[in-house]
């Protein structure tokens, strides 16, 4: 171990004054299972660990009039066994469903996987679909942005653990006619990294099939996630039809450019997304994946 | 016939220690003084080994050693091949050989020490496929072995020539079987301790404790017996565990540095330099009557030996021959060529070889019955072996339930009413697929000396039976079928009898854990000791009671006198025995020696006491625009001879099925450049309890009593993988009709398949 200190601070105060005393020298931890790993084959260069499991806030999901906020510390599992988000994020809860195993998903944070900024990252991918907002407190206060503006290659993130710290994310509560699902493609049922994944939010107008607005996030098809804006463009204002399902499956195969790993080539991820894509319409469509009241529980 | 302890479902009788995790395996052991063994590995897959310079890394303070090619004897050995030495001096040949080991007062202070040891490599051209290697221009590993071939098998009875001419069915077909990885839970470990005497004492995570001593003695250059080796908990083995680099090294360390050495694999490490399955390419040509009778089988196979030869070549010659024995064959050829690459060893992993065999087999039938309009469950029935056969390698079938094995499969899964079904007509489509095997359960060429087995059974004065066997449970719940069988045989109830840890010291001499031995040979000198015990018991009993044998009736601990009414328990009666022996125990003695024998020159002969067979029937989904296939139902019947325990075969054959769809359906060994590239569990996909079937896997066994199995029980271990590849293969081409012939059958191969249809 590298580090001398590991401080439990009880406050986001407490958490960013520490960022500062310690000038980088120290950075944030949430659930570890990332920073864990990563430090056995390449061990973290600082001098104290902020642990921000004790930090109440951070560990709340919670709604306002307008807007979900899920804090940073919050775990996968309370994201797949929150009764909020079953309702008003489904996306979300089925992106953090996927993640690992329940053992990961009891200790791993929604921070975290946001902040290790994998380009299939379930929950990143369900947060960019969700058009979702990242709200970050530094030594120079507090500011927000869309978290896909965060991503800026494999693994690298724009935010900086050693200066700046995650409290939530947000995103918009669903209105009448805005439905979210997940969906992904493993080499096995559990404890895998997707072959793709894809998180769909769509809002179509009352009482038809039209597609009032569409976002279209997937991984990994480029070297951060990605919103398939090409796709969404050919879909927005249009009838959703088997025809237009058919084509759109096509459309995003064309759109993405993911690369060959052992997990899958890179023809094959393209094949995959048209599938996912077309199965996450078809399912919207049958009003499977409704997000708002409308939905009965 | 009944029984009082067989056939039940007996939790093993260790089960509660592992699953509180108070069981201690290898890598728990701490010896006093213990220092900790590392390896450095070969970042190259083939290079000259210039120059080793250790001096930077014996500065590290903590090492105690640093061990290389320059420093131990250069003589050579090896389990079938001698192409080992404990440290190579010249060139290393995989990426993951062994270039050198350091021994450290810490963990710590040993990786620092790996990091510092400079070594100059001249990398040398390398070869990965077996086929490429066989190429007159291929880089050769070992100057001597021309093509790289180490070893070669040949075998011809009948007239294959003349019988493929005169089927009216020929049928011609290349499968490939991939490397894949035992997975144990426990990774290899081995903690070597220098004793009294100038002995040296060894902790092993085997399946052989015995003859790893006399193969770890001649690496040594010492004599077996001043070489003790203990056995602990074993956490898997699956053929992967017998003699072992890293074990000979931390014996070397342990006898330089006078003390202790703890050499355990990290996963990483386990994955690249472990003893994966021989992969294979098997070349098939089958001819048959019109009516299914199967006349000819040609086969030609190009095994991949790795880097070093460890049991590869036994396994290319069992994937050459053993399945002539599960169909009533009268001319069949073979050659199989074992042959070097610049990549991980391969040895051993449940199956054998007849695992290889069976896809390509019963993937070949299928089609065959496919493409002929004939029936896959007749055509099986019409030429497997039937009991009182002796087949045409002169193994002879004593106890055989094959016939009823298939039948019962079809009648459980409803197999005819499933083929019937139409098509689904949604992207996902079921299908169903059958496969059967057969097995050994002891292979008499495997240890040259012999085949079989001894046992002690010592009932102590507390009335508590202890077992005493040089055979090795590794999980798979042998001790606890030994501590039935004996209990049965003596009359005992098995909540006393227990089977003791090998200790070579101690224990008898036993062949170990392979070619599905344990129950049928290991549990057969069990049972002939804990007879001799008996014979012993009553003896003693007629003197000291003062009645004749005749009247004595033992059975669950008791005794029974046929003029008492009363009976006294057996921990009363040997107590009483004891005093009037000066305390002693009493201990039965039993041997095994099958009546098989070493085959002649065209191999012919009987190499294993009893036969087991099964049937397997798979049922899967494939969605055709994923391509991915899924388990919906299994069913596994198998040919045990005698239930002895119905909890651990259920867990044998859960445990096979997944491990053979893992093989079959992902688990691939991705190996670029000679380097693997998923070397841990998180890229290196093991099914997990997600991947089980939707529905489940529903086991049966058959009983049909072996002559030479204790109570006539024979093996389960490897048949239960056997036919698993094979079954999922004729599935998923019954669902969607693509044939995958190398495995594994990913999406995909599917998809690619679905696309040129």
């Amino acid at each position: 171990m590298t580090w001398e200190n590991y401080y439990m601070p009880l406050t986001t105060g407490e958490a960013i004054e520490l960022l500062v005393e310690k000038q980088g020298k120290a950075r944030i931890i949430a659930g570890g299972t990332d920073l864990m790993v990563q430090h056995r084959s390449d061990p973290l260069n600082v001098r104290a660990l902020i642990d921000i499991g004790r930090i109440p806030g951070l560990k709340e999901i919670r709604e306002d009039s307008r807007r979900i906020y899920i804090g940073a510390s919050v775990t996968h599992s309370q994201i797949v066994n929150s009764a909020l988000l079953k309702k008003k994020g489904r996306v979300l809860v089925e992106a953090a469903r996927t993640v690992g195993a329940p053992q990961i998903r009891n200790v791993g944070t929604v921070g975290g996987n946001v902040v290790n900024a994998q380009p299939a990252a379930d929950t990143a991918i369900a947060l960019t679909a969700l058009d979702a907002r990242i709200h970050i407190l530094s030594g120079d206060g507090e500011f927000e942005k869309p978290v896909i503006d965060t991503f800026l290659g494999p693994g690298k993130s724009c935010i900086d653990p050693s200066k700046e710290l995650v409290t939530a994310f947000s995103y918009s509560i669903p209105g009448p006619g805005e439905r979210s699902c997940f969906a992904r493609l493993a080499r096995r049922e559990s404890l895998a990294l997707p072959i793709v994944n894809l998180g769909l939010w769509l809002c179509l107008e009352e009482d038809d099939h039209i597609l009032k607005d569409i976002r279209i996030a997937v991984g990994p098809m480029s070297t951060v996630p990605f919103r398939a804006r090409e796709t969404e463009a050919l879909l927005k204002g249009v009838l959703l039809d088997k025809a237009v399902i058919e084509k759109a499956g096509r459309s995003i195969s064309d759109e993405v450019t993911p690369r060959d790993s052992f997990r899958g080539s890179a023809d094959f991820k393209k094949q995959m997304i048209g599938v996912i894509l077309k199965r996450s319409l078809e399912s919207a469509l049958e009003g499977k994946g409704v997000d708002s009241d409308e939905r009965e529980q | 016939m009944k029984f009082s302890n067989l056939g039940k479902e007996t939790p093993i009788l260790d089960g509660l220690e592992k699953v509180t995790g108070r069981a201690r395996y290898v890598p728990d052991l701490k010896v006093e003084g213990m220092l900790h063994g590392r390896i450095l590995r070969s970042p190259y897959p083939h290079a000259r080994l210039k120059k080793v310079d250790i001096s930077k890394a014996e500065r590290i303070s903590g090492v105690r050693d640093i061990i290389t090619g320059k420093k131990v004897s250069q003589h050579k050995f090896g389990p079938m091949v001698p192409d080992w030495v404990i440290l190579p001096d010249d060139k290393v040949r995989f990426h993951g050989d062994e270039v050198a080991a350091v021994a450290a007062t810490s963990e710590e202070s040993a990786a620092e020490a790996l990091s510092l040891i400079e070594v100059e490599y001249e990398v040398l051209p390398a070869v990965f496929d077996p086929e490429l290697a066989m190429a007159e221009e291929a880089p050769l590993l070992y100057e001597e072995k021309e093509n790289n071939i180490a070893t070669t098998f040949y075998v011809h009875k009948g007239d294959v020539d003349k019988a493929l001419a005169g089927s009216e069915i020929v049928f011609e077909e290349t499968y490939q079987t991939n490397q894949v990885y035992q997975a144990y839970m426990e990774t290899m470990a081995a903690v070597a301790a220098p004793g009294d005497y100038e002995r040296l004492t060894m902790w092993l995570s085997t399946q052989i404790p015995s003859m790893s001593r006399l193969r770890y003695a001649e690496a040594l250059e010492i004599c077996a017996e001043d070489l003790r080796i203990i056995k602990p908990h074993v956490g898997g083995g699956f053929g992967a565990k017998f003699e072992y680099k890293a074990h000979i090294l931390a014996a070397v360390l342990a006898r330089r540095t006078g003390s202790p050495v703890r050499m355990v694999n990290n996963r990483e490490e386990d994955f690249r330099a472990g003893n994966p399955r021989v992969p294979m390419k098997i070349w098939i040509k089958l001819g048959l009557a019109k009516d299914g009778t199967l006349l000819a089988k040609d086969t030609r196979i190009i095994a991949g030996n790795g880097a070093r030869t460890v049991y590869a070549p036994a396994i290319t010659s069992t994937a050459c021959y053993r399945i002539d024995s599960l169909y009533k064959f009268k001319n069949v050829r073979s050659t199989g060529y074992t042959v070097y690459t610049n990549t991980i060893p391969t040895s051993c992993f449940r199956g054998f070889g007849n695992a290889q065999m069976h896809f390509a087999m019963e993937s070949a039938l299928d089609t065959i019955c496919h493409q002929y309009n004939l029936d896959p469950i007749k055509i099986r029935q019409q030429n497997g072996v039937t009991p009182g056969f002796t087949s045409i390698h002169g193994w002879e079938i004593k106890s055989c339930a094959l016939k009823e094995c298939l039948d019962k499969a079809v009648e459980e899964s409803n197999w005819y009413d499933k083929k019937k079904e139409p098509a689904e007509k949604s992207p996902v489509k079921k299908g169903i697929g059958v496969a059967i095997c057969n097995h050994v359960s002891g292979n008499r060429p495997f240890f040259k000396p012999f085949d079989g087995s001894s046992a002690l059974v010592r009932l102590t004065p507390e009335g508590k039976a202890i077992v005493f066997t040089g055979e090795a449970d590794i999980g798979q719940g042998m001790n606890t079928a030994f501590a039935l069988i004996a209990a049965e045989a003596v009359g005992l109830d098995v909540k006393n009898v227990r089977t003791a840890a090998v200790d070579t010291d101690i224990s008898p001499f036993g062949l170990g854990s392979f070619a599905t031995r344990g129950t049928t040979i290991g549990g057969r000198a069990v049972y002939e000791a804990a007879v001799n015990l008996k014979k012993q018991l009553l003896e003693h009993l007629a003197r000291v009671y003062e009645k004749k044998i005749e009247q004595i009736t033992i059975n669950e601990g008791q005794i029974y006198f046929d003029d008492q009414e009363d009976p006294i328990t057996v921990a009363k009666a040997i107590q009483t025995i004891s005093y009037t022996l000066g305390g002693t125990s009493l201990v039965g003695h039993g041997v095994f020696v099958p009546e098989t024998v070493l085959p002649d020159e065209n191999k012919y002969g009987n190499v294993s006491p009893a036969y087991p067979f099964g049937c397997h029937i798979a049922e899967v989904e494939v969605d055709t625009e994923t391509g991915r296939a899924r388990l919906l139902n299994y069913w596994a019947v198998h040919d045990v001879g005698r239930v002895i325990n119905k909890q651990t075969l259920e867990g044998q054959v859960e445990g096979g099925v997944m491990m053979g769809a893992g093989w079959a359906l992902g688990e691939d060994m991705v190996v670029k450049e000679g380097k693997l590239l998923n070397p841990n569990f998180h890229d290196y996909c093991l099914p997990t309890a997600m991947d089980t079937p939707r529905g489940r896997i529903y086991s049966y066994f058959l009983e049909s009593g072996d002559p030479n199995g204790p109570f006539g029980a024979k093996g389960i271990g490897e048949p239960s993988l056997n036919p698993v590849p094979a079954a999922i293969a004729n599935a998923v081409f019954d669902a969607v009709g693509v044939r995958v012939k190398n495995l594994p059958i990913t999406p995909e191969k599917i998809l690619e398949g679905l696309a040129s249809a």
